[in-house]
């Protein structure tokens, strides 16, 4: 398989005053083509510094990070925007949508940044009703559920179709139900549509979809287990 | 370029609509000043063109005191004799000139009683001279004693409750006087309600024996300029005065004008940049509202940098926002800045003054366009900058 994201040896240093917080203690990490990747570990323990470097919305303090074999550090902001928006959808666990906007002008967000715009009306009605949200594209996200908007963002960051989705605690904001039937949509677009996910969490419910889990302490990875059962099963 | 940006723009202000309809009405203040005080400041510059050139360029006015000053002074001060009249019709290239008295007197007509500016016409000069001609009757003439032509708004009953008509008798300081004629509309109310009698009786009612002003008139073929820099070298040294020392003030009606001009430019930029400053306090308020929305919305600045925005997109964002706050003030401002104008053209019309006329000038308006536009952009820039360089990972972590 394809080795889509690596990082060599990063590090992610936080200076507050005095006081130096080591997010990222020496990561070393690689991401392959079809990968469903948890990263778990307690809050504070860097797994979502971690998923930001991988995503691109972050840089590493020390080391570096490739992506599709380009070192990004070494890339302008604007070229990795454009990875962001292209290669790459993120999904948040506060969903983040744009208050103001409708369904349909959210999930239509990423093309609008893309400058490759054209009217692409039907393929957001389409993304929409694969999430399970026909006929609630006009709706604006405070007349939505939680699990509703969490649909809303999932669509919006396959508006671009990238070949990564990255969420952070997807399923935080939600009751047990609606975060398994998130969970299924991701695993769906995992099997179905051979997406690489990146998820970051501390229930180890959802991590049991992952296929790989990443266990992090202190910002370094503790353990990397091939596959969830086993880890679970050690457990 | 990334147009669907703009309707985004556009719709985050919609998103928080009284906040940016306050933040336009600050903008709206500032230009519908500016266009407001720009038309009247170009009206009054035509009005005093158009009576330019009603009245004859060879017009020279030779008053005491220095400057502006001794036109509203020569109402009060008597600096001239007929000997410095005599002087001036000397002087060569004077085709004639004559001296005047310029006085407020009280006038009565049928019981009623007014104030009003009464001129002591010379015999040289006439009432024609002036460019304003005689709607009625006749002119005074050389040998008229207690008579007067009176201005246009007396004559229409704008003065007095009755109209004064030809062939009427008016009391001037207690004297009664008969009307022999009437002027055409000057266009100011203080123009058209004078009262023109000889100057013999002037001086006799007003017991003067010198006049408020000179009046001369060059010969034809002369640059009065130069004429009128004759009469007041003559005057000088009759006078015993060094060069720049002059108590008196030689002027063509062309540099009479132009002083005028002069000072109402002055005016008008003092006006237009008062305005200004209104327009600058627009453009903090846009400066504010930005700083505002960019803390408010930093999780979603965060966001769209995400999924792919570029820091130049989300400045764009900002500055479209901004500008669209300027341009929205401009232009409601400069509708309204143009009803005022026509409303103070209106107003001054109502008392009296019919020379203000404004035009709707489309340099001034697309000029307050651009203005309001650009104070949209530059105030919207350093938020959006601001905004734009925000590290998307700490914007996300924003509460």
């Amino acid at each position: 398989m394809k080795e889509v994201i690596r990082l060599e040896n990063v590090f992610k240093i936080y200076i507050n005053g005095k006081t130096e917080l080591r997010a990222l203690n020496g990561v070393d990490f690689s991401v392959k083509e079809g990968d469903f990747i948890a990263i778990m570990g307690a809050s504070g323990s860097g797994k979502s510094t971690m998923l930001h470097i991988c995503g691109l919305l972050d840089k590493p303090t020390k080391g570096d990070v490739y992506f599709e074999g380009i070192r990004a550090t070494r890339l302008s902001d604007s070229q990795i925007a454009e990875i962001r928006n292209k290669k790459i959808g993120f999904v948040f666990q506060q969903f983040n949508l744009i208050p103001h906007l409708s369904a349909l002008e959210n999930v239509y967000l990423p093309k609008l940044f893309s400058g490759t715009e054209n009217n692409e009306e039907g393929e957001v009605y389409k993304l929409l009703k694969s999430v399970g949200l026909e006929g609630k594209e006009n709706r604006r996200p405070n007349e939505l559920s939680g699990g509703e908007q969490q649909r809303v963002a999932i669509a919006r960051a396959l508006m671009n179709n990238p070949d990564i989705i990255m969420a952070d605690e997807p399923t935080g904001n939600l009751d047990s139900k609606t975060g398994k039937q998130i969970m299924e949509i991701l695993n769906n677009l995992h099997k179905n549509f051979r997406k690489t996910i990146l998820i970051v969490t501390h229930d180890p419910q959802i991590a049991k979809c992952a296929e790989r889990v990443i266990s992090i302490k202190d910002g370094r990875i503790i353990k990397d287990h091939n596959t969830a059962k086993t880890y679970l099963w050690r457990k | 370029m990334k147009l669907k940006l703009l309707k985004f723009a556009f719709e985050n202000l919609k998103a928080r609509k009284l906040r940016s309809w306050l933040t336009i009405i600050g903008v709206i203040i500032g230009i519908a000043s500016v266009v407001t005080f720009m038309l009247i400041g170009s009206g009054l510059q035509s009005s005093i063109k158009e009576q330019f050139e009603k009245i004859g360029a060879d017009i020279i006015l030779i008053y005491p005191g220095k400057g502006m000053t001794g036109v509203m002074g020569a109402a009060s001060a008597d600096k001239f004799y007929q000997k410095d009249v005599d002087l001036i019709k000397k002087v060569r290239g004077v085709e004639k000139a004559g001296g005047m008295i310029y006085k407020i007197a009280k006038v009565e007509f049928r019981k009623e009683t007014e104030y009003t500016f009464v001129i002591g016409m010379p015999d040289e000069i006439v009432i024609s001279d002036f460019g304003v001609s005689i709607e009625h009757g006749r002119e005074l003439q050389k040998n008229d004693k207690y008579s007067s032509v009176v201005g246009y708004e007396i004559y229409n009953a704008n003065f007095f409750d009755k109209p004064v008509k030809v062939g009427n008798d008016i009391s001037i300081q207690g004297k009664s006087f008969n009307v022999v004629g009437s002027a055409s509309k000057i266009g100011s109310r203080q123009d058209d309600t004078q009262i023109y009698i000889p100057i013999k009786i002037a001086k006799e009612i007003f017991n003067e024996q010198g006049y408020s002003y000179i009046m001369a008139k060059s010969k034809e073929g002369l640059n009065p300029e130069n004429v009128a820099s004759e009469i007041k070298e003559e005057l000088r040294k009759e006078r015993n005065l060094k060069r720049g020392e002059e108590d008196f003030t030689v002027q063509t009606y062309r540099q009479l004008l132009e002083t005028f001009s002069n000072i109402l430019g002055i005016v008008q930029m003092v006006f237009i940049g008062i305005a200004a400053i209104s327009l600058i306090v627009g453009g903090i308020g846009i400066m504010n509202t930005m700083y505002t929305s960019v803390v408010e919305r930093t999780r979603q600045i965060g966001t769209m940098k995400a999924i792919g925005a570029k820091n130049f997109d989300i400045l764009a964002i900002f500055v479209f926002e901004s500008g669209i706050i300027g341009l929205v003030g401009g232009v409601i401002g400069a509708v309204l800045g143009v009803l005022a104008g026509k409303a103070v053209q209106f107003a001054s019309a109502i008392g009296g003054y019919e020379l203000l006329k404004i035009s709707v000038d489309m340099n001034v308006i697309i000029l307050g366009l651009v203005f309001a536009f650009v104070v949209g952009i530059i105030s919207g820039l350093a938020p959006a900058i601001q905004a734009s360089k925000l590290n998307p990972v700490q914007a996300l972590r924003y509460e």
